[in-house]
């Protein structure tokens, strides 16, 4: 896992306050994952790496690997 | 114990519920939190305050009379769960609470409260209700929401501050809709769904999804 990946997971960690997380982690398999945590993770992401995550593309997102796709260019 | 509530709850909504009804002309004879809110709400609350198994033990100990209990609890889930323990108990009933004080036009047209709203809602001041709109059971209906003809909300749903909500909006059980949110006339919106704060609902919104933004998107589904 690169220092990219490390770094999120430590983040979606912090943010749902949950210690077994992975990139392959399901939101639907994680209990504080609720809709007011989804949003918590998102705008936090934003700010720890610098991107933009597109409102329509928000609900897309069901695991912690989806985020990459937008920490990329 | 005639005219008087036990409020279940110590945080914001039971705040506003105890106001509430100290504006009028009901009085509050207990509220019941769990132990470790107790010493938090003593500073808020000079009366009686129950744990769980305080308030059982009244209830069962009072079997033969009428007891009115007010589940305020802003948290749908949370609030059903307490309801449908407390149902096990013939003797509690669960009165539409209205927090300001008068009762009188907060129905537009002939219709009392009580024939368009169910037990144990709880209406704020500042709330209009179309006579032919329907409201369900143990809702909470917040400061500044006007609902207009033919508008359903299922039971155990909340519409929040200022939410603006169009004629025909069907609105789903256990449902939240967030503080200055839109709806268009005619919209249904699934169980269990939040409609997210200040967003603009255009068209049906399904179960259990969370919709933000104008307009709204589906931002979360479970």
């Amino acid at each position: 896992m690169g220092e990219r990946e490390q770094k999120l997971v430590e983040v979606v960690k912090r943010v749902l306050d949950v210690k077994e997380i992975s990139l392959d982690t399901k939101k639907e398999d994680v209990e504080e994952w609720d809709s007011l945590k989804h949003l918590n993770l998102v705008l936090e992401i934003e700010e720890e790496f610098g991107v933009s995550i597109p409102l329509e593309k928000i609900g897309e997102i069901e695991t912690v690997r989806d985020f990459l796709k937008f920490l990329e260019g | 114990m005639k005219g008087q509530y036990f409020i279940i709850g110590g945080g914001g909504t039971a705040k506003d519920v105890v106001a509430g009804l100290r504006g009028g002309d009901k009085s509050v004879a207990g509220v019941i939190v769990p132990d470790n809110e107790r010493e938090q709400v003593s500073k808020w609350f000079g009366g009686r305050i129950l744990s769980d198994d305080e308030f059982y033990k009244l209830v069962k100990d009072n079997s033969e009379e009428k007891i009115s209990v007010v589940v305020a609890i802003s948290n749908n889930d949370i609030r059903k769960k307490i309801v449908d323990n407390l149902l096990q108990f013939s003797n509690i009933v669960f009165p539409i609470v209205y927090l300001g004080n008068e009762e009188d036009g907060v129905v537009m047209g002939k219709k009392s409260l009580g024939e368009v709203v169910g037990r144990g809602s709880i209406i704020y001041p500042g709330v209009l209700i179309n006579e032919m709109a329907s409201i369900g059971e143990f809702v909470l209906i917040n400061y500044g929401v006007y609902l207009p003809h033919d508008v359903v909300v299922g039971d155990f749903s909340v519409i929040e501050i200022n939410a603006s909500i169009g004629g025909g909006v069907e609105i789903g059980k256990k449902v939240t809709v967030a503080e200055g949110s839109v709806i268009l006339p005619g919209s249904k919106i699934g169980d269990n769904a939040i409609v997210g704060l200040g967003a603009v609902v255009m068209r049906n919104v399904p179960s259990g999804a969370t919709v933000l933004g104008n307009p709204a998107k589906v931002v979360f589904k479970r």
